[in-house]
């Protein structure tokens, strides 16, 4: 190497240079990227595209029609507009995904960090307990949850989010134990680093993939989740809409106007399987072995 | 000259997993003086990390014990302490140099910033322009051009890796240097520039080093003392002269550990290294623990533990030794 090595082409060779570029060279990856930033868009400019009170107020005289001109996705049977719905619908189970998978990797990168770290007596305390949580369906933790809280969004957010807790901390734990036995960890040991500040320095930095892996897998199961129970009649309260609940609603009429059920339901796979196909394309990036491969 | 950086006194560790105790290190003294260095030698197993890490109480939490024993580190008593004072200790007093130069860096930040990392520990109050000086200042110490701090480890060859190491070893500058197998990972040549580095930096900085090595070679070209260590005992220490003169009197295992190596003067087909095997750690012979190894061996040494027996400086643990007279150990020193 010599020694004029200009720093820009230096910093080019970073970790995060390599894996967006590797994630660039994968079409489907690509493809799940400009479908979530289709869902994003939707949910950010949301009322510039329709009226949220379109999404809402009834219109009797225009109750189940199919989808046509005027009504790109038809109508429900109080008559609103599904098109307006759907988009509305995304923004809460976009946000309840994102939200609840925020919970679980903050909660469950610290506790299985601090697992590894430590090692042990705590180790044990801790993966124990998680064991004990994780004993439990997630289902019935998140009935649980909602029983005691009250139907709502927030609600529901939280008890999503405290459910998964324990199966994101087993899976940061299994990596942060690969990190937590290298040398450099030793050494910040012996140049005097407290035990949070080698976790948050060393440890989480060189497990970031990890998380970044596991929470974009997760979001998609979040938001299936989130949307079976706002199907249950525990999340969205009508009339918002979310995608589960629109689903929920229309099954009534489903015999006779089955797009109150294939439309929300399209959206709701797509929206999982981009996310998850974004999932693998980052594990595939992250991964080193496929370096200069992929 | 006669001050007293580090005093290890009988010093016992023991490693303790599901009903087998793995005794490591059985009861050594050891003093180093400030500017001095001390080369601690031995076998793959001897207990050479052992001993250097319980200097900066690192041993593993949940398995490693020390039932007796004292260490002093510049008067403070390092396995009483609290682990917050210890933390200030370790990497300004003291601090380490791995052997793996290649796994020792963390792989996700800068370098420069992990050198900046250690001052930030260690002086609170510094602003970032005076940090970066600094870090360029130590790069350049030990031969690397400042402006490589912006590069990440993986951009190094391991010879400059463990450059970097020392570089944050001795960024707050430690008057004690624990450097285990500092050279091992490296090829001659690089050994040759991060040793002659070292011994630079020892004077300009004038602190104390511990080097662990198994190598006898970098102990006579760098080490002013020089301890044999064998299955958790100091079997023989003395001056580097003490050693290294083949016409004074050694343990029959320094003298095995020199016929280990090639001589360029006489010429053998066969080296002569030492029979046997290094005793089970869990399951120490009686007597003399060299003994099953020791081509000397006599009646007595099955038996019962030889003392330490001492000539000036010059301390052998055997039997053989006995002529010496003077059978007094630091151990009874202390008692009187």
């Amino acid at each position: 190497m010599s020694t004029a090595t200009p720093k820009k082409a230096v910093r080019q060779n970073s970790q995060f240079r390599e894996v967006t570029r590797r994630l660039f060279r994968n079409k489907k990856a690509i493809f799940a990227m400009i479908v979530i930033s289709l869902l994003l868009f939707m949910v950010i400019f949301a009322d510039l595209i329709v009226p949220y009170s379109k999404a809402i107020d009834l219109n009797i005289p225009n109750r189940l029609k199919d989808p046509g001109k005027d009504f790109w996705f038809g109508t429900d049977a109080q008559g609103r507009d599904l098109f307006a719905r759907i988009i509305h619908g995304s923004r809460i189970s976009l946000m309840m995904g994102i939200f609840a998978t925020l919970i679980q990797a903050t909660c469950g990168t610290i506790l299985g960090t601090t697992a590894a770290y430590l090692g042990g007596k705590a180790d044990n305390i801790i993966m124990r307990i998680l064991d004990m949580w994780m004993a439990i369906p997630s289902l019935l933790i998140t009935l649980a949850i909602i029983a005691g809280l009250g139907v709502g969004v927030p609600q529901m957010i939280s008890a999503i989010g405290f459910g998964g807790i324990p199966c994101f901390a087993r899976v940061l734990r299994a990596a942060a134990l690969g990190v937590v036995s290298q040398e450099y960890i030793e050494s910040a040991r012996a140049l005097g680093a407290s035990g949070p500040r080698i976790i948050r320095k060393y440890v989480i930095p060189n497990i970031v993939s990890q998380i970044l892996i596991q929470a974009t897998v997760n979001i998609s199961g979040t938001i299936l989740l989130g949307a079976t129970l706002s199907f249950l009649g525990l999340g969205a309260q009508p009339p918002t809409p979310e995608w589960g609940a629109i689903l929920s609603q229309g099954l009534g009429d489903f015999q006779y106007h089955p797009h109150l059920v294939t439309i929300p339901g399209i959206f709701l796979a797509i929206t999982a399987l981009s996310i998850n196909i974004l999932g693998d394309a980052l594990r595939d990036a992250f991964d080193p072995k496929l370096k200069g491969k992929a | 000259m006669a001050d007293k950086l580090l005093e290890i006194k009988n010093l016992h560790v023991h490693y303790v997993t599901d009903g087998e105790t793995v005794r490591a290190v059985n009861g050594i003294d050891l003093t180093i003086e400030r500017g001095q260095t001390l080369g601690l030698v031995g076998e793959t197993g001897a207990g050479k990390t052992t001993t250097a890490l319980s200097i900066l109480r690192m041993l593993p939490a949940y398995t490693a014990k020390i039932p007796q024993g004292e260490i002093y580190l510049d008067g403070n008593p390092i396995l009483t302490m609290k682990e917050k004072e210890l933390r200030k200790l370790r990497g300004s007093k003291a601090s380490m140099v791995f052997q793996d130069p290649m796994t020792s860096l963390n792989p996700v930040y800068r370098v420069g910033d992990q050198i900046a990392e250690v001052i930030k520990l260690h002086e609170k109050k510094i602003s970032r322009d005076e940090l970066r000086e600094r870090v360029g200042k130590i790069l350049e110490l030990v031969g690397i051009p400042a402006f490589r701090q912006y590069d990440y480890p993986h951009q190094f060859s391991g010879g400059m890796k463990q450059r970097v190491m020392i570089a944050i070893a001795i960024a707050c500058r430690p008057e004690l240097l624990i450097a285990d197998e500092p050279t091992t990972a490296l090829d001659v040549t690089i050994q040759a520039q991060v040793l002659e580095m070292m011994q630079d930096l020892k004077k300009e900085l004038n602190s104390s080093i511990l080097l662990i090595t198994h190598d006898l070679g970098v102990v006579a070209a760098f080490c002013d003392y020089v301890a044999i260590m064998y299955a958790g005992e100091i079997v023989e220490y003395g001056t580097l002269e003490d050693i290294f003169d083949p016409t004074r009197r050694h343990h029959p295992y320094t003298t095995g550990l020199f016929g280990s190596i090639p001589n360029l003067t006489e010429k053998t087909d066969r080296l002569s290294p030492i029979a046997g095997l290094m005793p089970d750690p869990t399951d120490l012979p009686e007597g003399c623990k060299f003994h099953p190894r020791c081509p000397n061996c006599m009646d007595k040494c099955r038996t019962e533990c030889p003392p330490v027996y001492h000539r000036g400086e010059h301390r052998i643990m055997c039997h053989m030794a006995a002529d010496w007279g003077e059978t007094t150990t630091v151990r009874e020193e202390e008692t009187k």
